[in-house]
């Protein structure tokens, strides 16, 4: 991304940083990672582009864990990581002049997951990107097809590329997708019967190897103790019997509703590719229709699990 | 009673550091052509449950085949390690109902694992020396991986990701292999490299006499795969170097990124730590054995609250102490046969290649500056 | 061959609440079947089991010259040992055992021993002393001296058993609190310093050192001092353990896993270890 590091430089001095959180070249083609700054020079490693999806915003609670609240940060956003970071503030876990959103305009970023599928077991060399495809290159094979095939499910329903607020912004905002259904995917499945439905999440959730990944890439996880830690008294089984780990996924998907952004990290982290999404995104819409509430969208509003409004629907209440 | 476990019959390593070992010993190899492969494993399922590579619902791992399964022997790596066939995720150990105890170690049939790779195979040596030792025999290892045997099929893609050369290991060794399998097109060879192999394949009339063209064509394959490889730094100072810098700021840069997740150990397959967890109901339960990672806070926990690993950097330089200086002392060995599973799947690409260049680097430039 | 993870059962002989806060029992343990019973030696330690609960170590504190049963003192900080604590007398848990190395107590002979303990690190010491002093043993020791230190007289343990050894002259036992209480006619003052008044002598002596490990962290000075070198300087280590075999990995520290190449290290062994001990 041209100006990048120019901008993140001036930025870095302008605003006193004390760290800065962005992205560097990784050591697997289409693979970005995770950078840490605390001198303006070394902002020269940063890049930012479609391989960038790690959610920095997570990192905001593990500089908290480690130094506290005390160093200035910024933060390169995407609009989903910096709709965390604002759900973050609204949660009251960081002072919002301790952090310097830089929002970056993204056009969806690379899911693993779905390149390894693409790749079935092979491993690429290079890759070349030509408009809206991408050709990707190994020892003795090529593949070509659209770039679009290969981005997170989050991106290509995203109406929130740019970060809503932001304290500086590099580079041109980028266009929301044409997106007539954000829901479209959790609509359908939801017609299925529930014996359908069950299976399905019984088959993704075998597959789990309880690492945690999901739950860790998350920004909204931050308990100082998670609930499958405990064990006095113990929630849930540590085994990856399918009960204990269904339970797992499903109490997730309760204690991040109304705060979820969708950025699909859970997703991406996944080593094993389980669809983690589905459920998170069927509470989403759950929120959404009762509360009319989007996460992260400004810093003020409190949060729909945190807040009571008379208005509140409360057909359930007897 | 089991011996001392430095694995008898050409698995073992004699305590010395395990380097790359290959033959092709033209004298003793026979050939399966690649139609008869069904007819081979439905042979071998007589004697052994046959566990072998298969993909399912998106995920590849060594399960036990179904009869006419075909196995997915074109995936140079499978996503979940094959120290599964023999170690389980999650294993019952005991049954008790009040006051009776039973163990429930697995009394199926002995295990055949076909198809597993040279770095996988040579982890279950690895492992076996942890688990199996003269005072103490896991009885839950030992009961899959006695009688067991290995087909190892070498690699002639390695992919990207690969580093076992790096490891004193290679695409085409045969540590803690019965039988090493080369894939030459339409056939494939069988090598005994132990006398159970030997003994396995000696009798078997599904396969040919091996020709001198067929040794050299997998010859060919071997070098061609070996030199695809990314040329190995020299690390046999390593461990001195990793004890020295036990202070360095790196350990903070490295750790800062790392979610503390469990994706590289579960992956790993020469990782072994595990738990061991209780449940009941009603005085009616069992003791669970699973997989447990160093790279969680409660790893490491006391009953006190106090953790001697409290941040994620010491968890972090636990695990490649462990790996590349603990294990040595132990094993004579490092404790990672670079199958690179915990490179492709970290989510945040911390790469252990480039941690052990770095720290050698950091360790070159410290004694340039002195 | 035997099931390593097979608790054996034991019957609950008779339970002592040690502290004043009641967080401090002993239970004297004893074998249901006779053939199980096992020989062990000071130092080590045994997995006890509550099925359903889970398993958890403790060093043991009888010595293997008091027959017919096994004594454990367990501090109730989580699941298991709260379990343990509601256990009554003729019930049966699980056991697994003997498990880790024990005190050297061949390099012992002929020598002085010196023991510096405090709070509940005392259990596998008494173990170790009433081994040293039982009437077979006693002669091949030279000169023992306990030093032994608790915040309160309440949170001694063992307390009427070492106010008899005071009056022993085979065993020279030195007793200290942390701040004065009234009717406390002993020593007053944190371990290390006492020990530093009481300066045992290093010549042809050994020195076990356990306790908390701020304790130990102020008392190596002092041994130091008083010219103790490192490898006759020993302990016995501590860290969450779960297979108790050198298995699982939980206790690894450096290259040693506590459960197995342990619990007990000279402190010339554990030089190389950077990790935290």
């Amino acid at each position: 991304m041209e100006n990048l590091v120019d901008s993140i430089k001036k930025i870095f001095t302008d605003e006193n940083l004390e760290l800065l959180i962005g992205f560097e070249k990784g050591t697997l083609p289409l693979c970005a990672t995770p950078c840490f700054i605390e001198s303006a020079d070394a902002a020269d490693r940063l890049i930012f582009d479609f391989t960038c999806h790690n959610n920095l915003a997570k990192y905001l609670n593990d500089e908290k864990k480690r130094k506290g609240n005390t160093r200035k940060v910024g933060i390169i956003a995407k609009g989903c990581d910096a709709r965390a970071i604002i759900h973050l503030i609204a949660e009251e876990q960081f002072e919002r002049e301790n952090v310097v959103v830089i929002g970056v305009p993204c056009e969806g970023v690379i899911d693993p997951s779905k390149l390894r599928k693409t790749l079935k077991g092979k491993e690429i060399t290079e890759y070349k990107v030509n408009g809206d495809r991408i050709k990707l290159i190994g020892n003795d094979f090529e593949l070509e097809l659209d770039r679009a095939k290969l981005l997170s499910d989050s991106c290509l329903t995203c109406r929130y590329p740019n970060a809503p607020q932001h304290d500086h912004f590099i580079g041109e905002k980028a266009e929301p997708l044409t997106v007539n259904d954000e829901y479209a995917a959790v609509i359908e499945f939801d017609g299925k019967s529930a014996e359908k439905r069950w299976a399905y999440f019984e088959k993704e959730f075998a597959k789990c190897i309880r690492c945690y990944a999901c739950r860790n890439a998350c920004p909204m996880c931050y308990c100082e103790e998670c609930f499958v830690d405990r064990n006095t008294p113990q929630w849930i089984g540590k085994s990856n019997d399918l009960t204990d780990t269904m339970i797992f996924h499903i109490i997730r998907v309760l204690h991040t509703a109304g705060r979820c952004v969708d950025c699909g990290a859970c997703a991406r982290a996944c080593p094993l590719d389980i669809d983690i999404r589905l459920l998170g995104k069927r509470v989403e819409k759950e929120v959404m229709e009762r509360f009319d509430f989007t996460a992260g969208l400004d810093f003020e509003t409190k949060p729909a699990m945190a807040a009571f409004d008379e208005n509140d629907k409360d057909e359930f209440i007897m | 009673m089991k011996e001392n476990s430095e694995i008898t019959k050409g698995k073992t390593t004699e305590g010395t550091k395990n380097n790359y070992k290959y033959n092709l010993n033209p004298m003793k190899i026979y050939k399966l052509h690649k139609e008869k492969l069904g007819e081979f494993l439905q042979k071998l399922s007589e004697e052994f449950a046959v566990y072998a590579p298969v993909e399912s619902d998106g995920v590849s791992a060594f399960i036990e085949l179904e009869p006419g399964q075909e196995p997915a022997l074109e995936l140079t790596r499978t996503q979940r390690p094959p120290k599964e066939v023999f170690y389980p995720q999650t294993e019952i150990m005991l049954h008790f109902d009040k006051d009776e105890v039973q163990s429930t170690e697995y009394k199926g049939k002995p295990i055949a694992v076909f198809g597993v790779r040279p770095c996988d195979a040579k982890s279950f040596v690895i492992i076996e020396r942890v688990f199996v030792e003269p005072k103490y025999d896991d009885t839950y290892w030992s009961a899959r991986r006695n009688g067991a045997l290995v087909f190892t099929l070498a690699c002639n893609e390695p992919l990207q990701s690969c580093f076992c050369n790096w490891m004193n290991g290679g695409p085409f060794d045969n540590t803690g292999s019965d039988v090493l399998i080369t894939d030459i097109g339409d056939e494939y060879l069988l090598e005994p490299i132990s006398e159970d192999g030997e003994k396995y394949l000696a009798g078997n009339d599904i396969l040919e006499k091996a020709t001198e063209a067929n040794v050299k064509a997998a010859q060919n394959v071997r070098k061609k795969a070996e030199s695809s490889m990314s040329k190995a730094p020299k690390l046999d100072t390593l461990k001195e170097t990793l004890d020295s810098l036990w202070n360095e700021p790196f350990w903070e840069e490295i750790s800062a990124k790392c979610l503390g997740c469990a994706a590289c150990t579960f992956s790993c397959p020469t990782c072994y730590c595990f738990d061991i967890q209780d449940e009941s109901r009603r005085g009616k339960g069992a003791r669970i054995r699973l997989w447990d990672t160093c790279q969680m806070p409660l790893f490491t926990k006391e009953g006190s609250g106090h953790n001697p690993r409290p941040t994620q950097k010491d968890r972090l330089r636990q695990r490649y102490m462990h790996k590349f200086s603990y294990m040595v002392e132990t094993q004579d060995e490092f404790g990672c046969v670079g199958c690179g599973r915990c490179v492709s799947f970290c989510p945040v690409n911390i790469d252990v290649r480039s941690f052990i260049t770095g720290i050698l680097e950091t360790a070159q430039n410290k004694r340039g500056r002195q | 061959m035997k099931n390593t993870y097979m608790p054996l059962p034991v019957r609950v002989k008779d339970i002592r609440i040690e502290s004043d806060d009641k967080m401090l029992r002993t239970f004297d343990l004893e074998f249901v079947n006779e053939e199980d019973a096992f020989d062990y030696m000071p130092g080590q330690f045994c997995q006890l089991s509550i099925p359903g609960k889970g398993e958890a170590p403790f060093g043991i504190a009888s010595s293997p010259t008091e027959k017919g049963f096994l004594r454990f003192t367990i501090n109730r900080v989580g699941v298991v040992t709260t379990a343990l604590h509601y256990l009554e007398k003729d019930e049966i848990i699980g056991i697994r055992g003997p498990l880790g190395n024990y005190y050297p107590v061949e390099k012992m002979k002929g020598q002085n021993v010196v023991i510096v303990s405090g709070g509940f690190a005392l259990t596998t010491l008494r173990s170790l002393s009433v081994y040293l002093c039982d009437p077979a043993n006693r002669k091949d020791y030279g000169d023992i001296t306990l030093i032994y230190g608790a915040r309160s007289p309440g949170l001694m343990i063992y307390r009427d058993e070492l106010e008899e050894w005071e009056k022993k002259d085979d065993i020279d036992v030195h007793l200290t609190i942390d701040e004065q209480v009234e009717g406390w006619d002993k020593h007053v003052g944190f371990v290390p310093t006492v020990t530093k008044e009481i300066a045992p002598n290093s010549k042809d002596a050994l020195v076990m050192v356990c306790g908390p490990p701020i304790m130990i962290k102020y008392t190596l000075p002092v041994l130091a001092e008083l010219g103790f070198p490192m490898e006759r300087i020993y302990t016995s280590l501590e860290r969450r353990m779960k297979c108790g075999i050198g298995k699982c990995g939980r206790c690894n520290i450096g290259s040693k896993y506590i459960c197995f190449d342990g619990p007990v290290f000279s402190y010339s062994e554990l030089e190389k270890i950077q990790e935290e001990i």
